[in-house]
């Protein structure tokens, strides 16, 4: 009659410890609320924290272009919230939690794969599928897309250029693409000519199709305007030493791309057209920039924040 | 009292039963049949005999001994190997350093994974 009460129970009956609760939290996402219990609580701010950031680049791809590394960087602060929140919510739940019986899978070992799998195989392919298909950040060196982007510039671009219902390119965009010539390098210019365009390239005048680029007079300074498909953009005219006349009709499946800075710009006028399976994006905006001095100025330069690019 | 309510209080305490007692339990009906009702509960309880599991008074000892080493004051349930195991942890030396490596976690995890979008591994190339 009195067996049944007497017997141990099978499970050990314990309290959780609130700090390494927290501390659990904090190591990954998720990981507090394994440790106190709660399984389907600790997956759903793993996912939280996962997607915040993927969402908010997706959605800032199909937002006003100003929008973007603002609402990127939205996403951060609210994957950063979800963490901090997620890890103080699994201290105040082992605070308040009485002594309870441990289910099977709390073992350290189940802890610790958790944190590996967590980080293997939910962060790391989800915030690295941002950089590999929807936004990626370069920094910019070189002075060959100036006046349009700096030395020192480091730009947010749109890597869904080429993929299904992703953007397309136009005349006047700013490819990102692999180098022709070396392959382990990675170069920004702007796209002259798509597929099947003629272009003509003497002295300083670019025609594509028959058409002048240049745009109000065509009179060449420090500065002229150019047109492209969506809308005129900058450029510092000149002509490398060098520079041999261009007459060609882009081959499919590559497109010509010119620096903005014609003087001294490394572009296809040396390297030949440029495979579009090389894009890798089209440059959409500045998110950050500090300069090292010289013409371009020093320190952060906070008027280029958010700048768009075109 | 009447003694067939005396008779039937004694046999339901399991009290001896007097001579007196005895002869009128056997005489009255009703008391004979209450005598009979105890004895089959007492037969059928008899089949019931505790098993104690193996251990389990060194079992029940640890559980007091842990209990006794909860500091006063402290609010730990503490009941059970586990959390004997991790009794290391109560020491402040230990909690800064736990605390320390989980906020240096925390910052490698929001540096790598939620704000690597913005860190740039890549370095544009082109004319100098």
């Amino acid at each position: 009659m009195t067996a049944g009460v007497l017997a141990p129970p099978e499970a050990p009956v314990v309290s959780r410890k609130p700090l390494l609760a927290l501390a659990a939290g904090l190591v990954m996402p998720g990981l507090g609320h394994l440790y106190t219990g709660d399984a389907v609580r600790g997956a759903c701010f793993l996912l939280g924290v996962a997607l915040a950031v993927p969402i908010a680049a997706r959605l800032a791809l199909h937002l006003p272009a100003p929008a973007l590394c603002f609402v990127l960087f939205a996403g951060g602060v609210a994957a950063v919230t979800l963490y901090v929140y997620s890890a103080k919510e699994a201290y105040r739940r082992a605070r308040r939690m009485p002594a309870t019986a441990l289910r099977p899978w709390q073992r350290p070992g189940v802890y610790l794969l958790y944190a590996v799998g967590a980080a293997v195989f939910v962060l790391a392919p989800l915030t690295g599928g941002v950089r590999d298909g929807v936004l990626e950040t370069f920094v910019v060196p070189s002075a060959s897309m100036t006046p349009t982007v700096l030395p020192g510039d480091r730009i947010l671009a749109d890597k869904t250029v080429g993929r299904r219902g992703g953007t397309r390119l136009w005349r006047g965009a700013l490819a990102v693409f692999i180098s022709p010539n070396d392959r382990a390098l990675v170069y920004i210019k702007r796209v002259i000519a798509l597929p099947g365009d003629r272009v003509d390239i003497d002295g300083g005048e670019v025609r594509v199709n028959g058409r002048a680029l240049r745009m109000e007079g065509g009179e060449a300074g420090p500065i002229a305007r150019e047109q492209g498909d969506r809308g005129p953009y900058t450029v510092r005219p000149g002509t490398a030493p060098d520079a041999a006349a261009v007459h060609l009709t882009v081959p499919d499946g590559t497109v010509y791309v010119l620096g903005d800075n014609r003087g001294t710009s490394l572009d296809s006028r040396r390297f030949g057209t440029v495979p579009l399976a090389d894009v890798k994006g089209v440059a959409r905006q500045v998110w950050f920039s500090i300069g090292k001095g010289g013409e371009y100025g020093s320190g952060v330069r906070w008027g280029r924040i958010g700048r768009l690019l075109q | 009292m009447h003694p067939c309510n005396e008779t039937q209080e004694k046999i339901a305490a399991g009290q001896r039963l007097s001579a007196e007692d005895q002869r009128h339990a056997a005489a009255c009906a009703r008391c004979a049949a209450v005598a009979a009702s105890y004895s089959l509960l007492d037969a059928t309880l008899e089949t019931f005999a505790p098993r104690v599991p193996d251990g389990f008074a060194d079992g029940v000892m640890a559980l007091v001994a842990a209990e006794a080493a909860v500091p006063e004051g402290g609010t730990a349930r503490t009941v059970g190997r586990g959390q004997r195991m991790l009794r290391w942890f109560e020491r402040p030396p230990v909690q800064l350093i736990v605390a320390n490596a989980a906020a240096l976690c925390a910052v490698f995890n929001v540096a790598w994974f939620v704000m690597r979008v913005f860190l740039a591994d890549v370095a544009l190339g082109g004319t100098p």
